[in-house]
């Protein structure tokens, strides 16, 4: 395979907006729905699928699965699904359901289930190993599915097992269904957890492409799995947002869409 | 079929799966600190290489192995029956079964075939693994069964739970009997119609006549 293609972050700061358009113009197909998770990763889902993973080669998990809008808007955004496609987001019988499923395009695993992304990633690079491949798994996790135990058992078997070809990228926006993740209890010190059981960490702004760039560039040095801690913000910085709306599960009245699409389009202009 | 008492045959199964992984490289084995006690200590001795043990973590097992399958393995999970269906439940419906995903799930230590307390009892792994979708249970009679139901289950696309006692197993039927999985074996043939027993896996001799309760006609 090729080099990865080189950094762009001008064009990759654009693919983020545009998810940011898209997620936001599917959640108000229902007028509600998992736009804050969207805004928060749209920097990680742009580089992502603007480079620095190789489509058709490398894997992709998706384990938090309410994830998937901004799957969806990346995968439509780079030419990987129909752009007339998005506007069934989450209709009865629609093939890009709001929660993935086994239906879900793009992606080669999208769990819905918490906690069990990590572990179907170990999967696909103990099978690439014995394969003799040399393949990238790139999983996807959130901050909140932490909580789950199954997270951390993974997290100790792929460093013993020293899988140098996979790489977590988790949007720690400190967002779960009961409020900030820290109300709920006690992750942090993440990259220290992390390090701890055995990973490569690089922890950066989820909201810089360049930060986030270097760091899945970095998966090519050093030994053992490595993580990108993204700190994010659970609204993307959108600032016609009201700080004091429900992150989780944002309630988008067409005003709403309305605001959020002008600063959209004010940052594209 | 034969006549009590049994001969025995040790290990059936490790040594089956070990046949059916040299000759068919898609075959991995995963376990979980249980390799003596799953006959997979052969597994390990002959095919280093495909041999992985995830450790006491079968929730984390059941997801690597549906993610094993999905890159084209035929995955061998075993552990006692107790761990591997009601510690891990979600992960086999939505990791494997749900999925429809080539995963073999070996539970040992039927029942109250265990030594130990209800912590290794399984006596709700059927019934939990029959709701799920996609999803084969089987369970051998005998050696001769359990030789034959390694091949079976993996020429079997999907997932299955494959029920077994573990170490010296009885020859029950003659040599060249074949399992069917679609199929139930009539073992005992009375004239009698009061009492029918309907029964699965590997158990103790069948009673004989003349222990039946006397207002009882011979079993069928």
């Amino acid at each position: 395979m090729g080099d990865a293609p080189a950094l762009d972050p001008l064009a990759l700061r654009r693919l983020a907006a545009r998810i940011r358009v898209c997620a936001t113009n599917m959640v108000a197909i229902q007028g509600f729905g998992y736009l804050g998770q969207a805004l928060s990763s749209a920097e990680i889902f742009a580089v992502l699928f603007g480079g620095a993973m190789r489509f058709g080669h490398d894997r992709f998990v998706l384990s938090p699965g309410h994830y998937v809008i901004g799957l969806y808007a990346a995968a439509a955004e780079t030419g990987r699904l129909d752009p007339a496609k998005l506007a069934s987001y989450g209709k009865d019988g629609a093939e890009l359901e709001a929660i993935g499923s086994e239906r879900t395009p793009v992606a080669d695993l999208v769990c819905g289930s918490l906690g069990q992304g990590l572990s179907g990633a170990i999967g696909f690079a103990l099978a690439a190993r014995l394969a003799g491949e040399d393949r990238y798994v790139f999983a996807f996790l959130s901050d909140g599915e932490m909580e789950e135990g199954q997270v951390w058992e993974a997290a100790m078997f792929a460093a013993h097992r020293r899988l140098d070809r996979l790489v977590v990228v988790v949007d720690a926006n400190n967002s779960q269904v009961d409020g900030p993740v820290t109300s709920v209890t006690t992750l942090e010190p993440l990259a220290e957890k992390w390090r701890a059981f055995g990973w490569r960490v690089a922890e950066v702004n989820g909201h810089d492409v360049e930060a986030l760039w270097q760091a899945f560039a970095s998966r090519h040095e050093g030994a053992g799995p490595l993580v990108i801690i993204a700190r994010t913000d659970i609204l993307g910085g959108i600032r016609a947002i009201p700080p004091t709306i429900d992150g989780h599960f944002i309630k988008l009245d067409s005003a709403l869409q309305a605001a959020i699409l002008d600063e959209l389009e004010a940052a594209l202009a | 079929m034969r006549e009590p008492p049994y001969r025995t045959v040790l290990k059936p199964y490790g040594a089956a799966l070990v046949e059916l992984a040299r000759r068919r490289p898609d075959v991995v084995c995963l376990g979980a600190d249980l390799t003596r006690q799953t006959e997979t200590d052969l597994f390990r001795d002959e095919i280093a290489d495909r041999f992985i043990n995830i450790g006491m973590a079968e929730a984390n097992m059941l997801s690597i192995a549906g993610g094993l399958a999905r890159a084209g393995h035929t995955v061998f999970v075993n552990t006692f029956g107790v761990f591997c269906t009601r510690r891990c439940f979600d992960q086999i419906a939505m990791s494997v079964a749900y999925p429809n995903l080539n995963v073999k799930i070996v539970g040992f230590m039927p029942g109250l075939s265990s030594p130990g307390g209800p912590s290794h009892q399984a006596i709700e792994d059927v019934a939990l693994m029959r709701a799920l979708p996609n999803l084969t249970v089987v369970e051998p009679a005998d050696a001769i069964e359990t030789k034959q139901v390694v091949a079976a289950i993996a020429d079997r696309p999907g997932p299955v739970y494959l029920r077994l006692k573990r170490g010296e197993i009885p020859l029950i039927f003659d040599d060249d009997h074949r399992l069917d999985l679609a199929k139930a074996q009539i073992l005992t043939g009375g004239e009698g119609t009061d009492v029918c027993i309907i029964a699965s896996g590997i158990r103790r001799p069948w009673p004989r006549r003349e222990r039946l309760p006397r207002t009882a006609s011979p079993p069928r």
